[in-house]
């Protein structure tokens, strides 16, 4: 079942990766080299996605859901104390929802990847696991990752600007692909110079929104209970139905009503790539007054985001009733839910650049 | 040097003495006998046929076992054969009825499992028997009654209702003998109290209240109310994310009314006293073993996770089950069990395999012998691990088919702990996860996936 004796390479498919991992560590459990421990824990790290992020046939049970993300916790903040972190622009979905859990939700995981160069950085004989998840489960909230912009209303704090991000996104994008059946590629040499030159002004940026409709990017604080009404990710997952080979996910309206979806506000750092290639779709069909009037101090950039995302919102609402209902009513919402209005802004250009790793990896 | 005689007898008396200390010590240990299997013989399994719960009654003359498809199906011994000690151990199918059904949750957009997940019969108090039987959202408390009479002689309800202008003179309806009809109707249908899965039920030594726990909450009933229940466990934190442990299994003091268990996801137990408060989220006493820092690997968290909590019936102990052992507690003593258990050690080095195929997740259940002596718990491949405390001596041994002759002495499973044991021979989807054991008698209850064998011990 598992690839024995194939040659490692770093596009090597899932299966293989974990046959590795898996015979490394069934055969010699104690004297784990770094490179073998490291291999294992990636590995575990993306069975446990998988687990997720695929929907099981039958009850989801929440205890198992429970320690699977905690085990994901465990490694991101081993990964974290590694100093290794990379910040991983994961893909927008959600896993499914149980409604049953009423809120409680796997944070899609915005851990970084190990780079494969630098060996130093790998713990030195068998690495302790991080005492932090092995606390109570009191324990505060491991700190966010600084990696994505947070969400917020007014638009204009929350948005990077285009330009800074628009690089950084186009690689990637190319590297996180949904499909979490391969493992992400470690990023080139060059890009950690951007990202570090991109970290300042999330930080900044960060500071700007100091209301509690703040959302950082964190596995821990990712499901906030929030204003944001569950269309966007029903229309995030309308969207994805539409790619074939991702794992099936339920419908829109299975999706709690209660705790609000708010994991599509992961995703701001997309947003510049669509607007280099949407920027051109005719947008007459919706006028999306609020989001307009909310962007007037942002950059150009930013405004035609905005006008991009009304246009690209029109994708979304062929897939599914709810979707259209919803999609057609958010231009009649006052200005009231803002944040509600601008998610699906968002949502809809994460979708679109799904569609666009799709297309590029055919 | 020729020995004399006398030298003789004397060596001839030590041999004896030998012999029988020998055969008394093998005589203490238990030999095992092949009694009954119940369920289907062909290897393709009906989901619906999956037993999910086994359970003695207080006396051990029913056997309730619980079944993926929301059946009941009760097992009694035969009068007739309980005195004798060869086949004291033979269950007949007394009483066979669907618990409950298969539901759907229109505001989730769930269906909602009919599969029994506990069963707990309440002591006998008349002629009937009671039980109480749980999915994964709704209890039932269930009338298990006899019907051998039948009143007959009615004057004007013998079938179609005669005129009473033609009836000459009246008789008295009498009670008449018929066939043995059992009777199964549900008496109070407790619902709409958990809003995740119900995981455990407990009937309180009051026998008035029970328990009812789910991933999160745990509620206190009266059996005879339906309508409402106390919360007297909340574990669900302010804000979902922050949630990393969940309750697992929780059981009431078998003789102190006020004192209740629960174990978590984390492999903590908590004792509460609900005496102390009304809301017993604080505990009185908690039951953690210290990591053991040289075997701590990714998996720690999630092999620890209990599976099952048991008390002894003294109520002096207390056990749990998680993925790989078994503890016993003093439940005086929260800082380490005082007896710990491997039950399939060799599991440890395929973790990850494991938790690739989910069996990583399943949960197993653990029972004590009726005088605390021994305790029991199933395993993969179809064996059960039984570990006698006293003599400090376990035993595998295993539930198949092939060892189904009448009376046939099951043979100790030798498992080779001595090198690894590949993930191949692991057969995850042969797994004992029910067990029971008689409360008064060497009679055990084991159910593989869709079969209930029943063995009874060797008398010498």
């Amino acid at each position: 079942m598992f690839g024995k004796g194939h040659k490692r390479k770093l596009d090597e498919d899932e299966a293989g990766l974990e046959g590795k991992a898996l015979e490394v560590a069934g055969s010699c459990p104690e004297g784990l080299s770094k490179v073998s421990y490291t291999l294992q824990r990636q590995t575990i790290f993306n069975i446990s996605l998988m687990k997720l992020y695929t929907q099981r046939p039958g009850e989801p049970s929440l205890q198992r859901r429970v320690l699977i993300n905690n085990m994901l916790r465990r490694i991101q903040d081993e990964l974290k104390q590694d100093g290794t972190l990379r910040p991983l622009l994961l893909p927008p979905s959600p896993p499914p929802d149980d409604p049953l859990d009423e809120g409680y939700r796997q944070a899609p995981p915005t851990f970084g990847v190990l780079v494969q160069s630098q060996p130093s950085a790998l713990l030195m004989g068998p690495p302790p696991l991080s005492p932090h998840p092995m606390g109570s489960p009191a324990s505060p909230n491991p700190p966010p990752l600084p990696s994505l912009p947070p969400q917020d209303c007014p638009l204009e704090a929350c948005l990077t600007p285009a330009s800074l991000l628009e690089d950084d996104n186009m690689e990637s994008m190319e590297n996180a692909t949904f499909s979490i059946a391969t493992p992400p590629t470690p990023p080139v040499s060059p890009r950690p110079a951007r990202f570090q030159s991109m970290e300042p002004d999330i930080a900044t940026s960060r500071t700007i929104s100091a209301n509690g409709n703040t959302l950082t990017i964190s596995t821990s604080q990712l499901a906030r209970e929030h204003r944001v009404k569950p269309e966007p990710a029903s229309v995030l997952q309308a969207e994805l139905r539409l790619l074939d080979p991702l794992p099936t996910l339920p419908s829109g309206g299975s999706l709690s009503p209660d705790p609000p979806s708010s994991s599509p506000s992961g995703f701001l750092s997309d947003l510049a790539l669509d607007d280099v290639l949407f920027a051109d779709i005719d947008t007459s069909m919706y006028d999306f007054d609020p989001c307009t009037t909310t962007t007037t101090s942002t950059t150009t950039g930013s405004a035609a985001i905005a006008t991009a995302v009304g246009g690209i919102s029109k994708i979304a609402p062929v897939v599914t009733a709810d979707d259209l209902i919803k999609s057609l009513a958010s231009p009649y919402n006052g200005p009231a839910p803002q944040v509600s209005s601008n998610q699906p802004f968002k949502i809809d250009l994460t979708e679109l650049d799904h569609i666009m790793e799709v297309l590029v990896g055919s | 040097m020729v020995p004399s005689s006398a030298q003789k007898v004397f060596y001839l008396l030590i041999y004896f003495c030998v012999v029988s200390a020998e055969a008394g010590e093998k005589s203490s240990e238990m030999e095992w006998c092949f009694s009954q299997v119940k369920g289907a013989i062909d290897d393709e399994v009906a989901e619906a046929d999956l037993i999910s719960a086994v359970e003695f009654n207080y006396t051990g003359e029913l056997l309730a076992t619980g079944d993926k498809g929301g059946r009941i199906v009760i097992f009694q011994q035969n009068p007739e054969n309980k005195s004798q000690p060869q086949c004291r151990a033979e269950y007949n199918v007394y009483s066979t009825f669907q618990s409950h059904e298969p539901e759907f949750d229109y505001l989730k957009s769930l269906e909602i499992e009919e599969k029994i997940n506990k069963i707990r019969w309440l002591p006998k108090k008349n002629a009937a028997h009671f039980l109480l039987s749980t999915n994964d959202k709704t209890i039932k408390l269930w009338k298990i009654s006899e019907r051998n009479k039948r009143p007959e002689g009615y004057n004007l309800r013998n079938g179609p209702y005669k005129d009473f202008t033609s009836i000459a003179s009246l008789q008295v309806p009498v009670f008449k003998p018929m066939d043995l009809m059992v009777e199964a109707s549900p008496r109070r249908v407790f619902a709409n109290a958990h809003k995740y899965h119900i995981n455990s039920i407990s009937v309180n030594s009051d026998n008035e209240t029970y328990l009812s726990a789910d991933d999160l909450r745990i509620n206190l009933w009266h059996l005879e109310i339906t309508g409402q229940s106390f919360n007297i466990v909340d574990i669900k934190p302010a804000n979902m994310e922050d949630l990393t442990e969940v309750i697992t299994a929780a059981e009431f003091h078998p003789n102190q009314c006020h004192t209740l268990v629960y174990g978590s996801s984390k492999g903590i137990i908590r004792l509460c006293d609900m005496r102390a408060a009304a809301l017993c989220d604080k505990h009185a006493k908690i039951f953690e073993e210290p990591e053991d820092r040289n075997s701590r690997s990714f998996f720690s968290e999630i092999i620890s996770s209990i599976s099952d909590v048991k008390f002894s019936h003294s109520g002096r102990y207390m056990m749990t089950r998680d993925y790989l052992s078994v503890k016993i507690w003093d439940i005086n003593m929260g800082t380490r069990p005082i007896e710990t258990f491997q039950v399939n050690e060799y599991l440890r080095s395929n973790l990850c395999s494991l938790y690739d195929n989910d069996c990583i997740f399943d949960k197993f259940e653990c029972c004590w012998s009726g005088n605390d002596r021994v305790v029991m718990t199933g395993s993969y491949n179809n064996f059960f691990r039984m570990f006698d405390r006293g003599f400090r001596r376990d035993v595998t041994l295993e539930a198949s088919r092939e060892n189904c002759k009448p009376q046939s002495v099951l043979k100790p499973c030798k498992v080779s702990i001595g090198f690894e044991i590949s993930i191949d021979s692991v057969d995850c989807n042969k797994k004992i996860l029910h067990t029971a054991w008689h409360p008064l008698d060497n009679i055990i209850a084991v159910a593989t996936t869709n079969n209930l064998f029943i063995f009874q011990d060797k008398l010498k």
